[in-house]
């Protein structure tokens, strides 16, 4: 058995923005890459975050590790399995065993179903246990995710937001799954609700050793819940690393800006960040996807978007130009 | 001290007979001129509502009181349509949370900058001459951080960035030399690094302009960035005042302690947050006494009673029994 559930290999998304005439005759290319050549490594029983701005396509990778997108390269092993090629049939079986959490609980309920319906559909889907099986689990899980039993014969809109994140996560754990991904679940959340899910996760986490894949654009989000973080940055992943060694020896630019936004590095490297993003709808894909924001650009950095370099164990990096930075930094 | 606006014990309500409480509920705001206030809550706490009222953009069955709201010399809830329109947009402005549709999206950004200048020719006879707004949008935007401002003007909103939109709006609205400014969570829609600049831009215009601003924030963190004077709300009530300094320094409200010590623990290093037990109350289901008192750490039996803004010094102001005692901390 591998020591990591998930595995990432060259994974690559495209959607085809421009069709036809349209994609022959107009300038730029004809596609979006959301997700370019992301390795990933997620060990059993960690929580691995995904922190970046919207557009780095944090989100679509997590749905296309779900199976709801499709890769257009690369491979997805999960579990000793590649799951990248896997039909909408030869998936579902998979599919208990990844389960995910979305941003807005209230969408991502049925309006129509009282909690413990909502919580017994996937049990019923999957055919196992009797109806007081199906009960007591549903009960085991609400209060597991802290709700009361009364809970039981609600319907989402008589819940507030917090409560209705408890009964989704609640609903991702009840099948038992070995992946839980969630994606921007407490972003939505009010402030003083915040730290209730927050903690829920991790107790979750320590109870029953789940593995978690975890997106926010919250950095402190990110330190507070996860183990390891990966940095995107247009569909690259620009920068891996255990947290403490992120937050503490960021190396990429684009990392070093972000964490200077919260005040994480002593120097406040947000300044030197132009304001025009890196354009994907028009621009090609030659040079470094950093390169209009970044401080450090070079000449080399023009021709190609560098390669992952690993500075120390498990320290990833895609940078041309970090030894040189360092340097000046500390001479 | 003489204040730019003036708000004594507003209320709003849209349908009575439903609700327990008002939505929002005896609150009092006061702006000095050139001071930066932050309105702090969570959803539902009422601080929108507060200040939609304030610019009269409710919509008509809302109920709006108050003992007083005065706006320079003038009662904003008496005045009449005309005349307040000939405020709204000229002496007060809005900033909203979402750039995109703070603009017409088949006119280009330049078309708003001449719109604007028009209404405002009273004001700024500089802008009279056939095309001299564009001297001014260019040199505006220059000032919030966009150096290529011809290129803008001529570009549709749908072509620009969030980022970029919300810099060329506030260039707008700085355009017509408002004396308050009301920002209603400008930069939540915003990545991360786009957010710190416009928090930053903001700091820089406070010195550069003479208007005051009401910013509006879910985010403690944010308005301390930001703010001369933090206002607290909690389920339609103004449960802490003071300056930016005092309520950072030592909340006195247990739930300004708690939204706090969240804050400090998520940028320091904790191994488990502090939570605030339980859910914000809904509208239809409000406390008879203290709002807070449900969630409260420190409850006593006295909060099932009505709570009044005890004014602890000067311009500081608490909702809470133990504001009397020696402070809650």
């Amino acid at each position: 058995m591998s020591d990591h559930l998930l595995e990432l290999r060259n994974l690559s998304v495209r959607f085809r923005t421009k069709r036809g005439i349209d994609a022959v005759l107009s300038r730029g290319p004809g596609f979006i890459t959301a997700v370019d050549e992301v390795d990933l490594q997620v060990p059993r029983g960690r929580i691995v975050g995904l922190v970046g701005e919207s557009g780095s396509g944090k989100t679509t990778l997590t749905k296309t590790v779900l199976r709801l997108e499709t890769p257009s390269s690369g491979e997805i092993i999960f579990d000793g399995r590649d799951i990248a090629g896997l039909s909408e049939r030869q998936m579902r079986p998979m599919r208990q065993r990844l389960q995910m959490i979305f941003q807005d609980p209230l969408s991502s309920l049925n309006p129509r179903q009282r909690v413990a319906e909502s919580l017994a559909t996937p049990l019923r889907i999957r055919n196992e246990l009797t109806d007081a099986r199906i009960d007591e689990r549903v009960d085991a899980t609400l209060t597991r995710v802290g709700l009361s039993p009364a809970f039981r014969d609600r319907y989402p809109h008589e819940m507030s937001g917090g409560q209705l994140q408890r009964v989704a996560i609640g609903r991702a754990l009840i099948v038992e799954p070995q992946l839980l991904v969630a994606d921007e679940a407490v972003s939505k959340l009010d402030v003083s609700v915040r730290a209730q899910i927050l903690n829920l996760f991790k107790d979750i986490q320590a109870e029953t050793g789940i593995t978690m894949l975890f997106i926010t654009h919250d950095l402190h989000v990110a330190r507070y819940i996860c183990d390891q973080i990966g940095v995107m940055y247009f569909g690259k992943l620009v920068e891996f690393a255990d947290t403490q060694t992120l937050f503490e020896h960021p190396v990429h630019p684009y990392t070093k800006a972000l964490l200077g936004t919260i005040g994480a590095t002593g120097k406040d490297s947000s300044r030197d960040i132009a304001g025009e993003a890196y354009n994907p709808t028009t621009e090609g894909h030659a040079g470094c996807r950093f390169l209009k924001r970044c401080p450090l650009r070079q000449p080399c950095c023009e021709q190609a978007h560098p390669d992952t370099e690993e500075i120390s164990p498990g320290h990833l990096v895609q940078c041309h130009e970090w030894k040189n930075a360092q340097k000046i930094e500390n001479p | 001290m003489d204040y730019l606006l003036d708000v004594r014990n507003l209320e709003v309500d849209f349908a009575p007979e439903t609700r327990s409480a008002p939505v929002v509920d005896g609150v009092d705001l006061r702006v000095g001129q050139g001071e930066v206030v932050g309105v702090i809550g969570e959803s539902g706490s009422g601080k929108t509502v507060t200040c939609m009222a304030l610019l009269r953009l409710l919509p008509q069955h809302a109920q709006v009181r108050a003992d007083c709201a005065r706006f320079r010399d003038m009662e904003l809830i008496e005045l009449g349509e005309n005349e307040f329109d000939a405020l709204r947009g000229r002496d007060l402005a809005m900033i909203f949370q979402d750039p995109v549709g703070s603009f017409n999206p088949v006119k280009t950004v330049g078309w708003h900058f001449r719109h604007v200048a028009r209404r405002v020719t009273s004001k700024r006879p500089d802008l009279q001459g056939r095309g001299a707004w564009k001297a001014s949008a260019v040199e505006l935007l220059r000032k919030v951080g966009i150096p290529h401002g011809q290129q803008i003007i001529a570009s549709y909103p749908h072509e620009l960035s969030g980022g970029m939109l919300q810099r060329a709006l506030i260039a707008l609205v700085l355009q017509l030399r408002p004396a308050l400014i009301v920002a209603d969570e400008p930069t939540t829609n915003l990545d991360n690094i786009v957010e710190f600049q416009i928090i930053e831009l903001f700091r820089l215009l406070r010195t550069e302009t003479d208007a005051s601003f009401l910013f509006i924030t879910h985010d403690i963190s944010l308005a301390a960035r930001l703010c001369d004077r933090i206002v607290v709300m909690y389920a339609g009530q103004i449960v802490e005042d003071g300056s930016t300094r005092d309520v950072l320094d030592a909340p006195r409200h247990p739930y300004t302690q708690g939204l706090l010590r969240t804050a400090t623990e998520l940028e320091g290093k904790v191994d488990r947050l502090a939570e605030i037990p339980g859910e914000l109350p809904t509208i239809t289901n409000m406390p008879s006494g203290c709002r807070f008192a449900p969630r409260c750490p420190q409850r006593q039996a006295v909060c099932d009673q009505y709570q009044p803004m005890r004014t602890i010094a000067g311009e500081r102001a608490v909702r809470c029994v133990l504001a009397d005692s020696k402070g809650a901390l």
